[in-house]
């Protein structure tokens, strides 16, 4: 699950609505969700934004309910980032990667603060990774341990940002998945 | 377990890996610059220079042992180090 939140309205706005360019009905939102397979992308919004702007952040990235072979690279994609999973055949760690997308971070203002990843294995909580502050463009990652074949990872992690849509605000990107490491090499 | 307990658990996964440590600290505070919520009973803080490295040690409702705790300081620091202005691009584990 990818989620952004968002906060300010632009005078662009106002001035459409104002001249009939876009229906009070669809003009704001504070939330755009789509889901795909296993992996889930939530954008919600501190206060109402144009609704067209927000659904062209709408995506469909995929890690959810993965079965996931050893040796293998795995990136999944959405128009909010790119999340990357590996773990070596035999081996109890399996690191990751999200790197936010060109398109969200040409919004962007400041620096992005990651909460840390939050992850369960095989349904249980373990803790928290270390969280970050870095450029947008920063390769966000650490590493799931303890890990054998067949065992399930759970994950969630935030960024929050200055944005400079509209006149400004904050938003929150929110990724979320599910994924099973077989053992099965390639 | 008592906070020299802990302290001297830290120190023995941060110290031998950090001989350019300048403070070392274990509290309930977050991160003055911590954003989030969070539901951490304690926190590692360390600086070198003026890098620092904050991490959540516990947290309510996660256990871990003294190993796993270990392990996942000196990965989590490891990262820190590899990409510290100090220690760039040094592999320490």
């Amino acid at each position: 699950m990818h989620t952004i939140k968002r906060g300010g309205i632009g005078l662009m706005l106002a001035l459409a609505l104002l001249v009939g360019l876009v229906s009070p009905a669809e003009a704001q939102t504070t939330q755009v969700s789509v889901q795909s397979g296993d992996y889930q992308s939530l954008i919600t919004f501190d206060t109402p934004v144009p609704r067209r702007e927000a659904d062209q952040l709408k995506s469909a990235m995929a890690p959810v309910g993965a079965m996931l072979n050893c040796d293998h690279y795995y990136p999944f994609y959405d128009t909010n980032g790119r999340y990357t999973i590996q773990r070596a055949c035999g081996r109890s760690r399996a690191p990751w990667s999200f790197q936010i997308s060109p398109s969200v971070q040409s919004i962007v203002v400041g620096l992005v603060r990651e909460r840390g990843m939050a992850w369960k294995r095989n349904g249980v909580n373990q803790p928290m990774q270390k969280w970050h502050t870095e450029t947008a463009d920063y390769l966000f990652h650490g590493t799931y341990s303890g890990l054998a074949d067949m065992y399930n990872v759970q994950y969630q992690d935030v960024f929050t940002f200055r944005h400079n849509l509209g006149s400004g605000g904050t938003a929150t990107l929110t990724i979320t998945g599910d994924h099973t490491f077989t053992g099965n090499r390639g | 377990m008592t906070t020299t307990d802990v302290l001297k658990l830290v120190c023995n996964a941060v110290c031998d890996m950090l001989p350019e440590l300048d403070t070392f600290e274990v509290s309930s505070k977050p991160p003055e610059d911590y954003p989030f919520d969070g539901d951490f009973d304690l926190w590692l803080h360390l600086t070198v220079g003026e890098e620092r490295f904050d991490l959540q040690l516990g947290e309510k409702g996660v256990s871990e042992t003294p190993e796993e705790l270990i392990e996942r300081i000196r990965s989590e620091l490891q990262d820190w180090i590899a990409e510290s202005r100090f220690a760039w691009g040094q592999l320490r584990v």
